[in-house]
Parts: C-alpha cells; sequence; structure tokens
C-alpha cells in the first residue's frame, strides 16, 4: 500500500496534469478529480482578480482569465493564506507576450499590489508631539523618524495613479489619459482605515524614501534639498505629521 | 459549556456585510470568521473584528492550515492562528479533516484523507500538535468530497470519531457535507449522525450546495453561494435534538446576499431547534 506522502505527491501532481488525464492512482473515481484540478485554479485566478481589479478591468474579462490561468500555471501558491498570492503578478505582467500593447499594465498591478500590502499592514499610534517638542535642539540631528507600518513608495513610467482613479468604479470618468504625460512618484498609505495614494515631488520621494532607509531627519532633509533644491521641506514636514504619515521617531545614538 | 447551551444560530461575518452587522445589529447568537482573512497585521479586517465582537460572541474557522498534509505543520501559520486568537478571543477554533499541500505547493483547497489507519495516526498527531501550540482544544469539521481512495478502510464517520478520542478535539459537524458526501458516495446520511457520539459536537454548520452534471452522472459541490437545501434542512431536523448543545452557524460564502436573507437563514435553523425544545421530555 502507498503511504500516505506518496498519495499526496501523486494526487499533486494530478491535479496539475490536464483534465483529459484520468490515469490517477488510488483514486476510486478518476473522472472526478476534475471538481479539484478546477477549484484550485478557479481560486488562484478569484485570488488575482479580486487583488488586481483595474488590470481586469483594463484588459477585459476573457484576457485576464487567460492571463490568470498562465500566471497560476506558472507560479503556485506558496502559503494556506490566499491574501499571500499573486505578489509577483506585475513582473509577469511585464514580460507577457500578449500585454505588449499596454506598457502600462505592471505599473497599474504594481499600484495594486501597493494598495493590498497597506490594507493589511499593521496599525499605528498617533504622532506624540509633546514628547517631539521636549527634544532639545542639539539632538535634532540624532531624529529617527518612523513611517507608518502601511507607507509604501511606488514609482511608474506612466501615469497610473489617473487610470486607477478614472477605473474606479465610483470615478467621474477621464476620458482621455495621454501616455506621455509621463510617471507617477507616490505614496501608499493607510493613516487609519481608508488607503490613500498621495502624489509626491522629488524631494518628498526623496525624503521619505531615506527615512524608510532608517536614516535620520538631517540625511534625509540633505537628500531631499539635493534632488529638489526649492524643496518646501518645513510644509511637506508637518503635512507628514498632521497626516498620519509619520507616526513616531527615535534618537540615534550619538557617533561621538 | 452551560454558556453554550442557549447559544442562538449564528450567521458567517463576510467583510461585505461588515457595515450592515454595525447598523442592524441582527438578532442572532454569535458570528465566525475565516481565519486567515484577519492574519494581516491590522486594517479594517481587524479594526471592523474588534467592533464586531464587542457585540456578538466570535469563532475562528481555519481553512488554510493543511492539517492533514504530510509536509512539517506550518509554524508561521500556527503562529499567526495563535497571535488572532490572542486578539479576539474566540469562543471556538476550528479547521478541517483534510490537507491542501504537499511539498510547499499549497492547492487552498480542502482536499480528502485517505481513511485507513496510517492516515489516522498522522493527523491525530498533528491535531495534538496544534492543540499544543494554541494552548486550547479545536473542533475538525468533516468536509464535503469528490473522490474517494481505493485503499480506505474505514468508513469516514469512524475515522473522524476516532480521530476526535484519540486526539481530544471536538468535531464541528458539517450536516451540509455530510449531505453532499452521501450524495456524491452513496451512502446513508443518517448512518453518519448515528454514528457520531454527541458529546464529541463542539458545533454544526449548515451551508447551500450546487448539483452539477458531470460525465458520470450527478455530483454535488459545496458551494456556499445559496440557501440551505431542503433535503440539508430535512437532515438538520433529526441531527437537532442529538446535537441540541452544539451551536449551529449558517455559512454563505458567494454570492452573497443582503444580511438579513443569511439572518433569515440563522432564524429558520433556530425554530428547527425550538421545536425539539418544545417537545416535553
Amino acid at each position: 500500500m502507498p503511504s500516505l506522502r506518496e498519495l499526496q505527491t501523486g494526487f499533486s501532481s494530478a491535479l496539475r496534469s490536464p483534465e483529459t488525464e484520468t490515469d490517477v492512482p488510488l483514486v476510486a473515481d478518476p473522472r472526478r478529480i476534475n471538481v479539484y484540478r478546477n477549484n484550485f485554479r478557479i481560486t488562484l485566478r478569484d485570488t488575482l482578480g479580486s487583488l488586481y481589479p483595474v488590470v481586469r478591468k483594463l484588459v477585459g474579462d476573457a484576457f485576464f482569465h487567460q492571463c490568470a490561468s498562465d500566471f497560476v500555471r506558472r507560479n503556485p501558491s506558496r502559503s494556506g493564506d490566499l491574501n499571500d498570492y499573486g505578489e509577483t503578478f506585475a513582473d509577469f505582467l511585464s514580460d507577457y507576450e500578449a500585454a505588449q500593447s499596454l506598457p502600462y499594465l505592471d505599473d497599474v498591478a504594481r499600484l495594486e499590489w501597493a494598495y493590498q500590502r497597506a490594507f493589511h499592514a499593521a496599525d499605528a499610534q498617533s504622532f506624540d508631539a509633546a514628547r517631539l517638542a521636549a527634544i532639545s535642539p542639539e539632538q535634532y540631528a540624532q531624529l529617527v523618524f518612523k513611517l507608518h507600518p502601511s507607507a509604501g513608495l511606488v514609482t511608474s513610467r506612466y501615469p497610473t495613479l489617473r487610470i486607477w482613479k478614472s477605473n474606479q468604479d465610483d470615478a467621474a470618468g477621464e476620458d482621455s489619459i495621454k501616455l506621455d504625460d509621463g510617471g507617477d512618484a507616490l505614496l501608499v498609505v493607510r493613516p487609519e482605515l481608508d488607503i490613500e495614494f498621495i502624489r509626491l515631488s522629488e524631494g518628498a520621494f526623496r525624503f521619505l524614501d531615506t527615512l524608510m532607509q532608517g536614516h535620520t531627519f538631517d540625511v534625509a532633509c540633505n537628500n531631499a534639498l539635493e534632488t529638489e533644491s526649492h524643496f518646501e521641506l518645513n510644509e511637506f514636514f508637518g503635512f507628514c505629521i498632521t497626516h498620519g504619515i509619520i507616526v513616531d521617531f527615535e534618537l540615534q545614538e550619538s557617533l561621538s | 459549556m452551560s454558556s453554550r447551551h442557549h447559544l442562538n444560530a449564528g450567521i458567517g461575518l463576510r467583510a461585505e456585510h461588515y457595515d450592515a452587522v454595525l447598523e442592524q445589529q441582527p438578532r442572532v447568537g454569535w458570528m465566525e470568521v475565516h481565519s486567515e482573512n484577519y492574519f494581516g497585521a491590522g486594517g479594517k479586517p481587524r479594526g471592523y473584528l474588534d467592533r464586531i465582537r464587542r457585540d456578538y460572541p466570535i469563532s475562528l474557522h481555519g481553512v488554510g492550515l493543511s492539517l492533514g498534509s504530510t509536509d512539517e505543520l506550518n509554524r508561521a501559520h500556527l503562529t499567526k492562528l495563535r497571535d488572532l486568537m490572542h486578539r479576539c478571543e474566540p469562543l471556538l477554533v476550528s479547521e478541517h479533516l483534510s490537507w491542501s499541500s504537499v511539498d510547499g505547493r499549497y492547492f487552498n483547497d480542502l482536499l480528502p484523507l485517505p481513511y485507513t489507519e496510517e492516515a489516522m495516526d498522522h493527523i491525530v498527531s498533528r491535531i495534538m500538535q496544534t492543540q499544543d501550540f494554541l494552548g486550547r482544544q479545536i473542533l475538525i469539521e468533516n468536509l464535503s468530497s469528490y473522490v474517494t481512495f481505493t485503499h480506505s478502510t474505514l468508513a469516514e464517520w469512524d475515522f473522524l470519531t476516532e480521530t476526535a478520542r484519540r486526539s481530544g478535539c471536538g468535531i464541528l459537524l458539517d450536516i451540509n457535507n455530510i449531505y453532499v458526501s452521501s450524495v456524491n458516495h452513496g451512502f446513508d446520511p443518517l448512518r453518519y449522525l448515528d454514528a457520531v457520539p454527541a458529546e464529541l459536537v463542539g458545533e454544526m454548520h449548515l451551508a447551500g450546495h450546487t448539483r452539477k452534471t458531470v460525465d458520470d452522472g450527478m455530483l454535488i459541490i459545496d458551494s456556499h453561494d445559496q440557501p440551505v437545501a431542503d433535503d440539508v434542512w430535512s437532515l438538520f431536523a433529526v441531527a437537532a435534538p442529538k446535537f441540541a448543545h452544539a451551536p449551529v452557524l449558517i455559512e454563505w460564502d458567494s454570492s452573497l446576499p443582503p444580511l438579513q436573507d443569511l439572518v433569515a437563514e440563522a432564524t429558520r435553523a433556530q425554530h428547527i431547534r425550538e421545536a425539539r425544545d418544545a417537545i416535553p421530555a
């Protein structure tokens, strides 16, 4: 008698084989294995469909179905939690032959994954301004600000945010988006329960990117001003505090 | 158990109904969620769960632990489950008598086990490891299945009962799944109800299914996308007196109806229960 291990590996390869393959060892009613063959593919395809609704809308249901099926075939699920599935869909789309006429598709998919990531990210306490006020000016150079755990930066070659917005169910509808309008530099963040996309200037992007890497406020300011000499630092920093983007800080140990 | 004794019928809580639940405060006894949908660190799912559990007892129903798999038990998955458990203090925690992964590849489906002594030894030890890790008893649910294995030596009801006895877990008896499998595999569902001891059952499920024509006849698919079928209500009417202490839940997972339709199903289950209560002892 085969071991349970052998049965499971045999069943697994039968699930991945074509529907016409009915030689499934140990199964009393092998044709019925098609129910399981279909189930897992539908589950993973539907997972992609709900993760990437704008990509789906842009390409249409039939194309999405084909493309998601191809992705599922090449990218097995590695988790019992479906929320972990589909992260690499954007990379897959950028190489997907049939999608080459829609060069912005993978940018849109990256934005949708960033949305998913922010959706499930941890919550944070609001910023303790009194604690910051108690820091002496000599210590400012050691300040390391922490962003909200949901914060993520996304760049694109195309005007992704406008494409995304005009394809929401409640969108007023933007008739024409010119692809050569250029790309976006975006912050995706969920200060409370709702996810926001915030378009960033080059300086603001560099500022947040530097903070995310764990550098001090000093370094972030210098980098931002180096990238964008007229960057309105005070204004943007104030916005980050009041908007729940920066949620905490610590003091880096002095190097002296 | 006394606090559970009079728990009214419950409903599965799905994201589409969050706001309706908070606004309408439906008269149901409790709510059940799919554990994995709350594995994220924060945001809306956890925020709503925290609010809704102030008003209703919650149970956690897992679909992804892959208990019957011969891979190593997934510690990361278990850890997330334990964290969620500590956060929402569930009335009950349940999983399935199934496997869903091998060699790290997940099918995210409830696949049947062969009903052999070897498979029982395996799942008993996995349930015990899980209960040790979580620090509490779990319930194991019988599933709807579409195939059987030629080398099975035990009936499913004996496999389930013996697994519960040996591992110390309870049984989540899904009445719809008993019905679905009884039609798909040609056994008498009443035999199933007879064989399962009342004291092992800690919860019951009811759900809708779909009849489908396939190559070799008719097959019932456990679809959870419509009202509970009449045949399943009839089977529940037989089960209700025997498992009178076990809380019952209506599951509905896709093509969701308005909340009040789901509540109406729970009310119907409740009435079947109370009809039993009305009979003098």
